[in-house]
């Protein structure tokens, strides 16, 4: 089985934990996890290959919500940056995980994600900033919504394609 | 929807521009926001000449919105950074009752704090309360309470009794580091050192199994081989993720030295026992009490593996080694079970 480790990042309440479906709360309690800051998630994607499993670390945030344990980062391949479109802020602070993603590894595979589609109607303005954003940081951007489904597995098949070619 | 840049709405920048200002004049948006913003409307920044050339328009957001002026110099980073008197008065307004709320909370932790301060007070005041009520109460639900002690009580006892056998084991084990064999040798010098013969033969039998072996990549945590005894486990990818990832929590929070790392986490009556190579580690859930030189066949196995794939493990991507000879690898180690000599 071909795996990747990919890291979920993004400011508190952005939507990183509700991107998937499958957890493992059962085996860890809920307090070890928030203590830990970081959630496994598993993530099957088909590629040119063959499937392939993304092991996702779903981190999150410190105390003020923006900084990130360095070493969860640690041999990560990919990375999924989230924002929630809603709030100008998460849009923002997107430029600040990409930066420090590709400190720890210059050839990173980014995702940027503007989550939360759901709640915009077509012509909101953050739509066209968040497009800037990601022009400026020269990132790939999709436009998710955790709630309805919309994006997220074109996201994953997106990323998982890249995180294979790359090797 | 992985989408371009760029191309899909017909907002112009004016609109945009007032959206973005409305939304920096209410939220806490830091410099590095502001230069960010300003760069992706592609202008100048930090341009010296702007905050005074609008100070006849008391509204200064609005004035970006006027296509008739040079909005680049109505957006400054120096309008973040020092409001102008306008939007100063502006935020107070708008932010007063927040304003008011927080020194009202801050006033209240204060009082809680000056309570709590002295604990001996609190302790003094409280203790005759407490020790009264559980009197009572276990007085007048004697079953009630047994059940609701029960499972701490319980699992303590089963911890301590857990403990002293360990003890006793780790005792008996330091005492035989000589490596001593045969048997008769080995018994023999433990009576010699005081160790009384049913202590000894009872360390020769306790029971211990090996449950779960996990080959995890060092630094990625990802899973390479997975052999279990129960075939219960059904997460082993998230499971080697998330002792990886308590393995760096640890070692960060505490600090020290490269060479210190958990090697051991107890959990109930089981315990999982890891042991570090350079290129992977080797994490095995055991229940009992192990064998004194279970480390060492750890280490040996380990040290082939990383013998056997070399290059293959140091420069580890995520695709998959030969699980034949994984197994091969491992399962000696899932073979130790019950006694040892
Ligand atoms: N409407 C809507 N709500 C969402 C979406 N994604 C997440 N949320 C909500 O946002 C909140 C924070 O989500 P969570 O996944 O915990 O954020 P995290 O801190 O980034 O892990 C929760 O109340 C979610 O229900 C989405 O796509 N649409
Ligand atoms: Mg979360």
């Amino acid at each position: 089985m071909i795996q990747r480790k990919v890291c979920l990042v993004g400011d508190f309440a952005v939507g990183k934990t509700s991107l998937f479906s499958r957890f493992i709360y059962n085996k860890f309690s809920e307090e070890y996890l928030t203590t830990v800051g970081v959630r496994m998630q598993r993530k099957v994607v088909p590629t040119q290959r063959g499937v392939a499993t993304l092991i996702l670390w779903d981190i999150e945030g410190g105390k003020d919500g923006a900084t990130v344990r360095e070493s969860y980062l640690d041999a990560a391949a990919g990375a999924v940056v989230v924002c929630d479109l809603t709030r100008l802020t998460t849009i923002m602070n997107m430029k600040h995980y990409v930066e420090l993603l590709l400190r720890v590894n210059p050839a990173m595979q980014i995702v940027l994600a503007g989550n939360k589609l759901d709640l915009l109607s077509p012509e909101h303005a953050h739509l066209i900033l968040v497009r800037r954003v990601a022009a400026q940081l020269d990132q790939l951007l999709t436009l998710t919504s955790a709630s309805t489904g919309v994006g997220v597995e074109d996201m994953f098949t997106t990323l998982g394609e890249r995180l294979i070619q790359q090797t | 929807m992985v989408t371009e840049p760029d191309r899909v709405l017909s907002l112009t920048d004016e609109a945009l521009q007032q959206v973005v200002l409305r939304e920096l004049l209410l939220s806490d948006v830091d410099d590095a926001h502001s230069q960010l913003l300003l760069r992706l409307f592609g202008r100048p920044i930090g341009d010296g000449s702007a905050p005074a050339t609008h100070q006849h328009n008391g509204t200064h957001a609005l004035a970006v919105a006027d296509p008739e002026q040079n909005a680049a110099t109505t957006l400054p980073q120096a309008s973040v950074r020092a409001f102008s008197p306008e939007m100063t008065e502006l935020r107070r307004i708008l932010l007063a009752p927040e304003h008011a709320r927080i020194a009202q909370l801050e006033a209240e932790i204060a009082q809680l704090q000056q309570q709590l301060m002295s604990q001996d007070a609190l302790i003094e005041m409280l203790s005759p309360v407490i020790a009264d009520s559980i009197a009572a109460r276990v007085r007048d639900s004697r079953d009630e309470m047994v059940e609701a002690f029960y499972p701490i009580i319980g699992s303590s006892i089963t911890r301590a009794v857990n403990e002293a056998i360990r003890n006793l084991a780790e005792r008996i084990d330091a005492t035989v580091r000589q490596n001593l064999r045969p048997q008769t040798l080995k018994r023999l010098w433990l009576r010699l050192q005081g160790v009384n013969p049913q202590e000894a033969m009872l360390r020769e039998v306790l029971p211990f199994t090996v449950q779960e072996i996990f080959l995890i990549h060092r630094r990625s945590g990802l899973l390479l081989h997975h052999t279990s005894a129960t075939g219960t486990i059904t997460d082993a990818d998230l499971i080697s993720g998330m002792l990886t990832a308590i393995r760096s929590y640890v070692h960060d929070s505490l600090g020290g030295d490269e060479e210190q790392t958990l090697d051991e986490i107890n959990y109930g009556e089981r315990q999982i026992v890891i042991q570090e190579g350079s290129a992977a580690l080797l994490a095995v859930v055991l229940e009992g009490i192990e064998p004194a030189d279970f480390r060492q066949h750890m280490r040996e196995q380990l040290s082939l593996i990383h013998a056997t794939f070399g290059s293959q493990l140091r420069d580890y991507q995520g695709d998959p080694l030969d699980p034949e000879t994984l197994h091969e690898l491992l399962a000696p180690l899932l073979a130790i079970q019950g006694t040892v000599s």
